[in-house]
């Protein structure tokens, strides 16, 4: 022991970080599989109509959208999109995209009106609410009707 | 910081002792990144036990300014953004009014932001929006998830 004290040193220590890097990037990799990410929460606007709203010269007919208890779509008594489950509204775009197009060309603000039933799912109002905001109709005047009185 | 003895031991060669930090820098950079990429900006305050619907047209906010939350659970009960409840349409009339007093004297407009479950009905989902109309709040805000497609 007093021997190899007195050996002369002529190597330079270094502390071997390798093992420290494995462990770390286990940890690292460790959490990157276990962790979860929460998603993402956005929005989707609406805007109601005010008394001061400022709506252009010329009238266009509003169109009143109907979503029933079981999450059926109905426009003008017809029955659109029947399946409650899908987020897809493909009959219902299809209409609305008309009414956006012809209001674009009488330069006129579209107004729709969204009679839910009382009974219906939030996501079935979400469901038509999302199709508005779709880039080919992007209407955002948009009521609901149907209020209760208290 | 070494030893004593191994200071001595390498005073006599006159070299410094030195840790290597370069991989250690890395690895904080890719800890650095991972973070960076995972992580997205709290807009409002979320209430756990809201599962909102999903709209694939809806758009991720920039800023939370102007917004009133209301907080409306699967089971119709109605809660305030600091979970309180408000049980009637009056309470939510009253405090959605509250928050846009403090809002205008920041100058700015109030928003009324909807952070309803998918399965409450659109019953409640009215009530909300009528109370926030009495208040004068017509701009509504639907809290959705993004659907990836």
């Amino acid at each position: 022991m007093a021997s190899r004290n007195k050996a002369p040193v002529e190597e330079n220590p270094t502390l071997d970080m390798s093992s420290l890097i494995d462990v770390s990037f286990l940890l690292l990799i460790y959490f990157l599989v276990t962790s979860t990410l929460d998603p993402k929460e956005a929005d989707l606007g609406m805007t109601m109509p005010t008394s001061q709203g400022g709506a252009s010269d010329v009238e266009i007919e509003q169109m009143t959208v109907e979503v029933n208890n079981v999450g059926h779509i109905v426009v003008n008594d017809e029955v659109l999109d029947t399946d409650p489950e899908s987020r897809e509204v493909p009959l219902l775009l299809d209409r609305l995209q008309t009414y956006a197009e012809s209001a674009r060309l009488t330069d006129s603000k579209p107004l729709v009106i969204i009679a839910a039933d009382d009974g219906a799912k939030g996501q079935r109002f979400i469901d038509v609410l999302n199709a508005l905001a779709d880039e080919n109709v992007g209407i955002n005047n948009v009521t609901i009707s149907g209020f209760t009185e208290e | 910081m070494p030893s004593a003895k191994l200071r001595a031991a390498h005073e006599a060669t006159g070299e410094d002792l030195q840790m290597d930090m370069s991989s250690m820098i890395d690895l904080v950079f890719l800890l650095l990144i991972f973070f960076m990429v995972s992580s997205h900006l709290i807009i409002v305050q979320i209430d756990k036990r809201v599962d909102p619907p999903t709209a694939a047209n809806a758009k991720v906010a920039e800023n939370a300014r102007g917004r009133v939350v209301v907080n409306v659970l699967a089971d119709g009960s109605i809660w305030a953004q600091d979970e309180v409840e408000l049980p009637t349409t009056a309470a939510i009339t009253d405090y959605v009014e509250q928050g846009k007093l403090i809002n205008e004297s920041d100058g700015l407009e109030t928003r009324l932001h909807l952070r309803a479950d998918q399965d409450v009905d659109t019953r409640v989902i009215k009530r909300v929006v009528q109370a926030a109309g009495e208040a004068g709040v017509v701009d509504v805000i639907f809290g959705s998830y993004v659907v990836e497609n």
